[in-house]
């Protein structure tokens, strides 16, 4: 067997937690990234794990399929996942997450998929594919983590939103609070029974709010 | 605007009203949000009026107005979740609903009340 390997890294300006909610919030997919996904269904979850099948599109070769992942939050600073498409190939993803100052951190993620020999070959297509897939991803995920940490910071409540803001009151002194990992994530979607799609492919974007991020 | 010093009509006044946009600043989509003190803004013209919701989808925290209004629903960004534009009600979880700030056009300025109770 040959194997097809990359790796990719950038830093967020907000905590791993984050980032590693944003990894589980599997609902976001068709929202946030739906350009490039098109369906999404929890198959099972539990703490810490999930099993998911997920429709997208694939970039560089344009290519759309789909794959059933297993995602597994070893511990505070790793996700090892592994994803089976519909070729029979299992792609061995691990990513990593290092606390930097200030609420800040790094990520890491590797790509490994081993192939018939001879495919090898594809070793440059493979880093083209994947460090695309990593930047798309992230570009589109990068606002997302900054908005959640920021509206976090103001007290914002899960299936409430910010109380100062509903109750139409000053905005009072919030303590700081850590942000925490709570998996399997909170869903009133139908995302674990039949699976939810994205709405459409195509938008007039207007885009975040100035002042985000 | 935005991370400028905002105007407000009577700045010992917690109630008191906030410029938070010029009508002119809508064009071409009609809409824009931007935060001003802590509250993210998603301003608007709807069937000739100007309004103002909160731009915190409360599932969340998406940015209900990232995609232009389509069909009188503004769509979440994040998971979907669409909001009627003339009520800020969630139209698939009718629990959840956006905040509407009360609201005076004063020729091109918008001007809002951000805080309504002390």
């Amino acid at each position: 067997m040959a194997v097809l390997y990359s790796e990719a890294e950038r830093e967020m300006d907000c905590p791993k937690e984050v980032v590693i909610w944003n990894y589980f919030d599997h609902e976001h997919v068709v929202g946030t990234h739906y350009k490039n996904y098109s369906q999404v269904k929890v198959l099972a979850e539990e703490d810490g794990w999930c099993l998911v099948d997920r429709a997208y599109k694939l970039p560089v070769i344009n290519f759309k399929t789909s794959s059933v992942g297993f995602m597994h939050l070893i511990d505070p600073h790793h996700i090892k996942s592994y994803q089976m498409g519909k070729m029979g190939l299992l792609l061995d993803q691990d990513i990593y997450f290092e606390d930097l100052p200030n609420d800040r951190c790094r990520v890491k993620g590797t790509y490994r998929m081993e192939v018939p020999p001879g495919f090898g070959l594809l070793q440059p297509l493979w880093e083209k594919i994947t460090k695309r897939w990593f930047d798309l991803t992230w570009d589109e995920d990068a606002p997302m983590r900054l908005r959640r940490w920021k509206v976090w910071k103001l007290g914002f409540r899960d299936f409430r939103g910010i109380p100062y803001i509903n109750e139409k009151k000053a905005k009072p002194n919030i303590p700081p609070r850590p942000y925490p990992v709570e998996l399997p994530t909170p869903k009133i979607t139908p995302i674990k029974g039949q699976g939810v799609s994205r709405i459409f492919e195509k938008s007039d974007e207007v885009g975040y709010s100035r002042g985000d991020g | 605007m935005g991370s400028e010093k905002v105007e407000t009509t009577d700045s010992t006044d917690v109630r008191a009203l906030t410029c938070v946009a010029r009508r002119s600043e809508l064009a071409p989509s009609g809409q824009l949000s931007r935060w001003v003190d802590d509250h993210d803004l998603l301003i608007f013209e709807h069937k000739g009026k100007i309004k103002v919701l909160s731009n915190i989808c409360p599932h969340l925290g998406g940015p209900v107005g990232y995609h232009k209004l389509k069909d009188g629903r503004f769509t979440c960004l994040w998971h979907n979740f669409q909001f009627s534009a003339d009520s800020g009600q969630c139209i698939d979880h009718p629990k959840l609903c956006l905040r509407e700030y009360k609201t005076e056009v004063r020729g091109d300025e918008i001007w809002v009340q951000l805080v309504e109770n002390v």
